[in-house]
């Protein structure tokens, strides 16, 4: 327990910095987070104007594919909030070996490097989808009662943990190859994929985007089940199986994570 | 002939040294295309007939060609301008026999001339052996869309260039071409044809040049326009060429003395 009020504290000093920073430069940060919306709401646009030309891509409207863009695009904001940074940063720290200023560090690796990892960029990210979800929501005539509220949280925070595994896989991989580029083409390739309703893709996409990298749950099947959509890729209970499936996704990209950097050499000079 | 040559062979040996990339880097084109052809699979399946007199299989070879024509004519100039007035290394760009201008022209030109060979065409091609699509390409046609995709990477550089040397006056333009990709992405025709979009936003997208980069061009090869189409479209990109070229000579010339040289 002490060790998380450790942890949770030494979140908050980077948080302030992180903030205090952002505000020096505040111009350019508003700039950054203005162009980055913009450029969310032009996938929005053409995703609206693609699907309502067609009336429906498989059974699912045209909002009720925004939504399930804008769920993924959420649970991406909350994760790289707190773990982008670890994957933007570690290339360049083993190279240079300057991982090595971490490791004299008196903490433990991975809790440090989530705590100091903390970036406000997502911010853009977070406020566009969530009030995407508020247009859809209220086209699709769903009301946010507390239930369904409650819902909504449950599925954003287990897609944010198999977004956070994702990253710290891709992060890890960098202690074992020179160049992680291609985990990086992976991940955010299978990534677009979760913008539409997997039903739409082959036998084979289905199986990777439910089994080796668990796209479909953040919000593919959640969603399905929460729409009340038929069109049931393996079975019409997949949906119970998200927290399940992110928690223990996200469990073994820590334990990747931790026991990938054991191979690490200090190689700068 | 001989420089060529030697360029090529270099190349081949980087490719080989990082082959595992390489690999992968056309491995991810094609799968991109593989995702769109999905998508209008998936759009096409449900209901079954065509929109706006467009069917499944000119959709395919849309998606294919539209991304084989963005590859031929994308510009990184304007990061490359930014990059070059924040690091300093313009000074020594501007000290080169040939102009500032040709010299990025020719960096554009020769970058999309390798991405085209080594990563457009082999997933292009693997693209078109796993679907087997029905293509019909006719020679007249072919020239026409090579000409009209000529001046699609004329248009792009000249429009890149030019609001790239808006970092003469602001220090760093990062965002401008933050903005120029959403404004290609979106009027472009590359991630949805303009056929599909409202009456509104086509009409905003025959005021702004990006349609005659990727859209126009493709809508050539694939017989979607009639003869006066076609004209009305070569005639507006020759237009906008000229346009912009004398766009951007004003302002270079007016901007050339400005330039703060920075970094060391």
């Amino acid at each position: 327990m002490r060790t998380v009020y450790r942890y949770a504290r030494l979140t908050f000093i980077f948080m302030k910095k992180t903030i205090k920073s952002m505000l020096t430069y505040r111009w350019s940060f508003l700039i950054n987070c203005i162009s980055q919306a913009l450029d969310y709401s032009v996938t929005f646009l053409l995703m609206w104007i693609m699907i309502s030309a067609f009336e429906h891509m498989n059974g699912w409207n045209a909002y009720e594919v925004m939504l399930l863009y804008s769920f993924s695009l959420f649970s991406y904001g909350i994760a790289g909030t707190f773990f982008f940074q670890i994957m933007n940063r570690l290339p360049a720290q083993i190279w240079r070996g300057t991982f090595d200023d971490v490791l004299v560090k008196p903490v433990k690796v991975l809790p440090y490097l989530i705590s100091s990892g903390f970036i406000c960029n997502y911010i853009a990210h977070i406020t566009l989808s969530a009030v995407v979800m508020s247009i859809c929501f209220r086209a699709l005539q769903i009301r946010i009662v507390l239930p369904v509220f409650i819902r909504i949280t449950g599925i954003l925070f287990f897609g944010s943990l198999i977004y956070a595994g994702f990253f710290l896989i891709v992060s890890g991989a960098a202690f074992l190859v020179t160049k992680i580029n291609s985990f990086f083409n992976i991940m955010y390739f299978f990534r677009e994929i979760s913008y539409y309703p997997i039903s739409i893709f082959p036998k084979i996409i289905q199986i990777i985007v439910t089994v080796l990298v668990p796209y479909g749950f953040i919000n593919f099947y959640p969603l399905q089940e929460l729409l009340g959509k038929d069109d049931f890729v393996f079975h019409e209970t997949m949906a119970v199986l998200a927290p399940i499936v992110s928690v223990l996704f996200f469990t073994l990209a820590c334990l990747f994570f931790i026991k990938s950097s054991k191979y690490y050499k200090s190689s700068g000079s | 002939m001989k420089l060529c040559k030697k360029i090529l062979a270099i190349s081949l040996k980087e490719k080989s040294i990082f082959r595992f990339d390489y690999i992968t880097g056309i491995l991810f084109a094609f799968l991109s295309i593989v995702l769109k052809v999905y998508l209008w699979k998936g759009i096409y399946g449900s209901s079954g007939k065509a929109v706006n007199g467009i069917v499944l299989n000119d959709m395919i070879v849309y998606s294919i060609f539209a991304g084989f024509t963005e590859g031929i004519t994308k510009t990184s100039v304007m990061h490359d301008l930014n990059d070059s007035v924040l690091n300093g290394s313009i000074a020594s760009d501007l000290l080169l026999p040939i102009g500032l201008k040709k010299y990025m022209l020719i960096r554009s030109i020769t970058k999309n001339i390798w991405g085209t060979i080594y990563t457009t065409i082999p997933s292009v091609f693997a693209a078109m052996l796993f679907f087997g699509f029905h293509a019909e390409i006719r020679f007249f046609p072919f020239l026409l869309y090579l000409f009209s995709a000529t001046m699609g990477i004329v248009i792009n550089f000249l429009y890149s260039f030019l609001f790239g040397l808006s970092v003469i006056w602001f220090r760093n333009s990062f965002f401008l071409s933050n903005v120029n990709s959403v404004l290609f992405n979106l009027f472009s025709g590359t991630l949805v044809p303009l056929w599909f979009f409202p009456k509104g936003l086509g009409i905003l997208s025959e005021l702004l040049p990006f349609r005659y980069i990727v859209f126009e061009p493709v809508s050539i090869l694939l017989n979607k326009k009639n003869p006066e189409e076609i004209a009305a479209a070569l005639g507006i990109q020759l237009f906008w060429s000229f346009a912009l070229f004398f766009a951007v000579t004003l302002v270079w010339n007016k901007g050339r003395h400005k330039i703060m040289i920075q970094g060391g």
